[in-house]
């Protein structure tokens, strides 16, 4: 592990003083949100960023020279901004609010702030004991998720506009501790990214190893925000994801819930979400919405999945080609039946069969998606039967392979299932040249790699090994792991 | 041996699959022969007797552990002088060569056993991998590989025991009584010997921040590792009868293998092979790491550490050269290298225990 990428030492009293600080914060915070505004414009002003906190898209407009002095406060990224400079501007500067409409007044910063996460203008007037709450039409527009889709749930994925993702997000995590930090990139085209953390859940010391990595991120400019995956990996040279690309809103809410950070980007339809770890890939956003037991069920079927997509061609060749003893008797002269007239070995079969599914779903990837799926049925089917009818490859190979291939789909993050699927081929190879020792010395390999993983400065396998209370909703989903605080 | 701020920090669950993993594969598989050959059926109470009798090494490396100054053993050794560092410097050696010698078993196994028709010394090179590879990690990294490990052999015993349960027969282990007294006492000296590597291994409980549950987990891990055995070696007796089983060299890979069952899989010993590799790697590593930390235990009690690592290279380098030999050698001849981890252990608890009941203290050391 380079120094570049060392893993943040968990330090868990400075983890303390963290928490307490901003527990004190809070506090402060707390208080004040339930006193009265005292009418003086620059003082409520200050008051209520104080309880909104620090955040880059929290916007104040003062106009001294209106008919009353005042000031309006609104989030910048959940707000129309040509509503706002059209018509509520000159209504501010002309003084003929009545033209707004629908000016509930606010007398605590508590309802002036819960109005500005709700999407409002808050309007405070030199002399009066409350504020103005403006509508403004809302900027967010969703795009519907394309790579993760879900029968349960929501259906918002991120857009390619960053205010309009930032709204997104906020309309999903309504709270004044969500803070948004804007940073510029990029060598040659500068362009923004937006770290999103929410105050008090998520890691401080997380926030400033990722600032001190994206400092050193060496890209010219980028188009989406998955080119700084490489550059926010603890260890670029494993092929395990490190940082959780998604396009769904809700994942990246929850995931804010459960305190890990989210980073959007100008132009980018997704979102990373950090620190990562197996766990988190494993998990949809689905099981959120499902019974408990349903949920648990289906995770674990998912686990099963990723298992089976791994090693089940590996396993097929080591008992067939090299412990045929494994296999009872009826089985073996099965699978010796079906070989018959085939010229490849096993292991070349199998590899042969697993290229093809390869290239079937490279194809229909880019072919248009009217056509796709019925040139993957047609191609699987055709291809399939005159396979097998060449004798090229043996009819339980077929099966196999397609059993894995489906497999590999189970696992809900897009990263995640390409790693397995390119971590089966050295399986493959160990098992066609030393059997069961081959693949499970392969398979322990992969264990030890996973444990000396950190995303962060968190073990990757986490809640497994270190094993934590998290596990029971982490991994499985017997517990609601939300309302306990997160990780 | 206080290396938490190097090579980070156990939870408790990891301290107790540590010292569960280093014992696992001798009790699954090299341990029951010689009970069964020597007791027959009194091995089960031996087992047990022998479980009673390995509470007290662990005490003693409890009590070590907690008298040591600030939590560490290394420092603690700063106080032992030139002559007690030299001879933990020996001892560390020692555990080099056993630790050695515990993988050559294993290759050996797997190649007689277990992958007849694998080229031994490729076995032991990506078994060697293996080790460097969880090793270098540092104690963090084997503890974590120990829980993921640990727990799937776990899984995997408890699952080759439920599925022989259709091939025991409980006649075999009739009458309990009486027992033969004095090979009962060599049976209880053999489980309470391995069980010292347990109370070894236990001073990792330095690296648990949470220092009162060391206790805890070292006495569950002894409480399991005697099941473990217990189970390992009633096995053979369910299956074969003391008579039969007696013949055998590994009787529970033996029981293992005859079991026939004649639906999607005909035998089941095959999954013996990842749980092995696995925990034999874990347990290479584990060692030499400690061998490590003795060394530097010894380096910190006045042999400068420039004079210590050209020592330790030359033995090492020696050993690993006579490697590819250590194979061929007879089976008898290389249970040897397993007896000399008791006196390693008794060699380390006495020095250590000086060191932290106070020792000499060096004359030059501020």
């Amino acid at each position: 592990m380079s120094s570049a990428s060392s893993p943040v030492s968990p330090d868990d009293d400075q983890q303390a003083l963290c928490n307490l600080k901003s527990a004190l914060e809070a506090l402060d915070a707390a208080l004040v949100s339930e006193h009265p505004l005292t009418g003086h414009v620059l003082d409520d002003v200050r008051l209520l960023n104080e309880i909104l906190g620090r955040s880059d898209d929290i916007e104040t407009r003062l106009f001294p020279s209106a008919p009353t002095p005042s000031a309006l406060v609104f989030h910048s990224s959940l707000v129309n901004a040509g509503e706002i400079a059209g018509k509520i501007v000159p209504a501010i500067e002309n003084g003929s609010l009545e033209k707004v409409g629908g000016l509930p007044k606010e007398a605590t910063f508590r309802q002036a702030a819960r109005d500005i996460l709700e999407g409002r203008a808050v309007l405070l007037t030199e002399g009066a004991d409350h504020a103005l709450s403006l509508a403004v039409p809302s900027r967010s527009q969703s795009a519907d998720p394309r790579t993760e889709r879900v029968v349960r749930g929501p259906r918002a994925a991120f857009t390619g506009d960053l205010a309009e993702n930032l709204a997104l997000l906020r309309q999903a995590v309504t709270s004044e501790r969500l803070r948004v930090e804007s940073i510029a990139v990029g060598g040659v085209a500068k362009s923004h990214l937006a770290l999103v953390s929410l105050e008090g859940v998520t890691s401080e010391t997380v926030r400033a190893e990722f600032l001190s990595r994206i400092s050193r991120a060496d890209l010219p400019g980028f188009q989406d925000v998955t080119q700084f995956a490489p550059a926010l990996a603890d260890d670029p040279l494993s092929p395990f994801p490190n940082v959780q690309a998604t396009e769904r809103v809700d994942t990246a809410a929850m995931a804010l819930l459960a305190g890990r950070h989210v980073l959007l980007g100008h132009g980018s339809w997704n979102s990373l979400i950090f620190p990562t770890t197996w766990a988190d890939l494993m998990n949809s956003p689905e099981d959120e919405y499902l019974p408990r037991f349903v949920a648990t069920f289906v995770r674990l079927l998912r686990y099963i999945g990723a298992i089976t997509a791994l090693v089940l061609e590996a396993l097929y060749i080591a008992v067939t080609s090299i412990h045929q003893e494994l296999l009872p008797t009826p089985l073996a002269l099965g699978v010796a039946r079906s070989r018959v007239g085939v010229p490849l070995p096993v292991f070349a079969e199998v590899i042969l069969l697993a290229l093809v599914v390869e290239v079937l779903r490279e194809a229909t990837i880019r072919l248009p998606s009217v056509l796709s799926q019925t040139i993957a049925i047609v191609g699987a089917l055709v291809i399939g039967n005159a396979i097998v009818r060449a004798s090229l490859i043996s009819a339980p190979v077929i099966v196999v392979v397609a059993v894995a291939a489906l497999a590999s789909f189970m696992i809900p993050s897009y990263e995640a299932a390409i790693t397995i699927r390119l971590l089966r081929y050295p399986g493959m190879l160990l098992s066609g040249i030393l059997g069961l020792f081959g693949l499970s010395w392969y398979v322990i390999l992969i264990i030890i790699h996973l444990a000396r993983l950190h995303s962060f400065g968190i073990a990757y396998l986490s809640p497994v090994a270190p094993f934590r209370k998290s596990f029971a909703w982490r991994v499985l989903r017997l517990s609601e792991g939300l309302s306990k605080g997160g990780r | 041996m206080n290396v938490t701020g190097a090579l980070g920090r156990l939870t408790p669950n990891q301290l107790f699959f540590l010292l569960t993993v280093g014992t696992f594969p001798t009790e699954m598989l090299l341990l029951p022969g010689p009970l069964i050959h020597g007791l027959g059926k009194d091995a089960l109470w031996a087992i047990v007797l022998g479980g009673v009798v390995a509470i007290a090494p662990l005490l003693l490396a409890l009590a070590i552990l907690r008298s040591a100054p600030d939590g560490s053993i290394i420092g603690a050794a700063k106080r032992i002088g030139r002559t007690g560092s030299f001879f933990l410097l020996v001892l560390a050696a020692l555990l080099f060569l056993v630790t050695i010698n515990i993988w050559a078993s294993f290759v050996e196994l797997l190649r007689v056993d277990l992958l007849p028709r694998t080229a031994p010394a490729l076995l032991a090179l990506m078994g060697l991998a293996l080790v460097t590879y969880s090793g270098s990690g540092g104690y963090e990294v084997l503890g974590r590989s120990s829980e993921v490990i640990g727990f799937a052999s776990l899984v995997i015993w408890v699952i080759l025991f439920i599925m022989g349960t259709p091939f025991f027969r409980l006649e075999n282990l009739l009458p309990v009584l009486p027992l033969r007294f004095p090979s009962l006492l060599y049976g209880v000296y053999q489980v309470a010997s391995f069980a010292g590597e347990i109370g070894f291994v236990s001073l990792l409980g330095a690296l648990v921040p949470n220092r009162e549950s060391v206790p805890r987990m070292a006495v569950a891990a002894l409480v399991t590792n005697v099941a473990i055995l217990l189970t390992a070696t009633a096995m053979p007796l369910l299956v074969y009868g003391q008579e039969h089983a007696a013949q055998f060299t590994l009787p529970t890979l033996s029981a293992v293998r005859s079991m026939h069952y004649g639906f999607t899989i005909e035998r089941v010993d095959t999954l013996i092979v990842p749980a092995t590799i696995g925990l034999v790697a874990l347990k290479t590593a584990i060692w030499g790491l400690m061998g490590g930390t003795l060394l530097e235990a010894a380096s910190a009690g006045r042999l400068p550490g420039r004079r210590i690592s050209p020592v330790i290279l030359a033995v090492t380098a020696a050993v690993s050269l006579t490697l590819p030999s250590i194979p061929a050698v007879e089976v008898n001849v290389r249970e040897i290298w397993y007896g000399l981890s008791a006196p390693i252990m008794a060699g380390t608890f006495f020095i250590l225990g000086v060191a932290c009941a106070g020792g000499r203290r060096p004359r030059t050391y501020a």
